[in-house]
C-alpha cells in the first residue's frame, strides 16, 4: 500500500513538471506571436545574457553555423515556428543574439550594428541581420549615394567594415533585392544618423 | 603542551581554510546590476550603470522598437557598442573595468531598462 502510494505521488509529480515545462513553452510561443516589440518580448523572462532566446524558448547550442565575422566572432540561426535568432559567439562563448518574428523581419527590423570604437582596437563595424522571405541580396546604402551588396544565407545576411570616420560617409538603410536583381523592399539601420561610436565620457 | 600547540595548529588551519574558502567564493561570483527603468529623451539621452565594474555583458530594453545603443567603455581601451530595435546587447571580454550604458537615439522618449553582469 505505501509502495503504492509513493509510486502515485511520483507520477503526479512528473505529471506536474511535464505540464509546467509544457505550459512554459506554450507561453514562449504564445508571447511571440503578440505582435510585442523585442524589447516587451524579452521583458517576459529576467535579464542576463541570452534573454531574447530564453524568452523565445531558443537555446544558443542548437544554431546552425552560417559565417564568420570580421572581428571573429561566429554568427549561427536557430529558429522556432514564430521567431528566428541570429546567434554570436567568439572563442567559444555566446557574444549576443538578434531574434524577430517574421512581421518583425518583413519591417527590417531584424538588424543589428555592432561597433568596436575604442581607440586602441580596429575600430570594426560590423552589420548583421535577417532579410525577408524570397530576398537574395542586400545593398548597403551610404550617405555618398555609394552602396554596396552581400548575398543572403539562410535568411542572413552580414557587411564586415569599419566606423565611419568623423564627417565621412556613413551607411544610411539597406535595400532588399530578389530574383531579377531588382529593389524590392528597404529598411532602416538602428543608428540614428552617424552616431555609430559613443562618447566614454 | 604538545596537545595545545596541537589544537591550536588544527584552529589555525581552520580559519585559514575557511578564509580561503571565502575569498575564493567571492572572487568566483558573478555580480549584476539593473538600472535605468525611467523615461529618457531620444536625442542620445542614456541611462548608466551606477559603478564601472568588470562587466562583459549589457542589455537595453525599452517598449516599442526604438533605437537602442548599448555600450561598454572605459577611457582607456574599451568602448564596445551595438545597436538594435527595442532590445540590445553588448559584450566586453577585455576584463577591465567598464561603465554600462544604454542610449535611446530614436528621437522620441522612452522608458530603458539597463542591466549588466560581471
Amino acid at each position: 500500500m505505501k509502495i503504492a502510494s509513493r509510486k502515485n505521488l511520483l507520477l503526479a509529480g512528473a505529471l506536474a513538471t511535464a505540464l509546467a515545462v509544457s505550459g512554459a513553452g506554450a507561453y514562449a510561443a504564445a508571447s511571440s506571436g503578440t505582435g510585442a516589440g523585442p524589447g516587451e518580448q524579452a521583458a517576459t523572462v529576467p535579464p542576463g545574457p541570452e534573454r531574447q532566446l530564453r524568452a523565445n524558448g531558443l537555446n544558443a547550442s542548437e544554431a546552425k553555423p552560417l559565417f564568420t565575422l570580421a572581428n571573429g566572432e561566429r554568427v549561427g540561426l536557430v529558429s522556432n515556428a514564430a521567431t528566428k535568432c541570429l546567434v554570436r559567439s567568439l572563442a567559444g562563448r555566446f557574444a549576443g543574439e538578434t531574434c524577430a518574428t517574421t512581421a518583425e523581419i518583413a519591417e527590417g527590423h531584424a538588424t543589428t550594428v555592432g561597433d568596436e570604437c575604442a581607440s586602441t582596437g580596429r575600430n570594426l563595424m560590423e552589420i548583421t541581420g535577417l532579410a525577408p522571405e524570397g530576398v537574395l541580396s542586400v545593398r548597403l546604402i551610404s550617405s555618398d549615394g555609394t552602396s554596396r551588396s552581400t548575398p543572403v544565407v539562410s535568411g542572413a545576411f552580414k557587411f564586415d567594415g569599419t566606423n565611419p570616420v568623423a564627417d565621412g560617409p556613413y551607411p544610411t538603410g539597406l535595400e532588399w533585392v530578389g530574383s531579377d536583381a531588382s529593389r524590392v523592399g528597404t529598411a532602416g539601420l538602428p543608428v540614428d544618423g552617424d552616431q555609430f561610436c559613443l562618447p566614454t565620457s | 603542551m604538545r596537545k595545545l600547540l596541537r589544537a591550536r595548529l588544527t584552529a589555525l588551519a581552520i580559519c585559514i581554510t575557511a578564509a580561503l574558502v571565502l575569498a575564493l567564493s567571492t572572487a568566483g561570483a558573478a555580480s549584476a546590476e539593473g538600472y535605468g527603468g525611467y523615461e529618457i529623451c531620444g536625442s542620445n539621452c542614456y541611462i548608466q550603470s551606477g559603478g564601472a565594474h568588470t562587466f562583459y555583458f549589457n542589455e537595453g530594453a525599452s517598449t516599442g522598437s526604438p533605437y537602442l545603443a548599448c555600450q561598454l567603455f572605459n577611457s582607456i581601451n574599451a568602448n564596445e557598442v551595438t545597436h538594435g530595435y527595442g532590445y540590445c546587447v553588448v559584450y566586453y571580454g577585455g576584463g577591465e573595468y567598464v561603465w554600462a550604458r544604454v542610449y535611446n537615439q530614436s528621437g522620441k522618449s522612452h522608458t530603458v531598462d539597463g542591466y549588466a553582469e560581471t
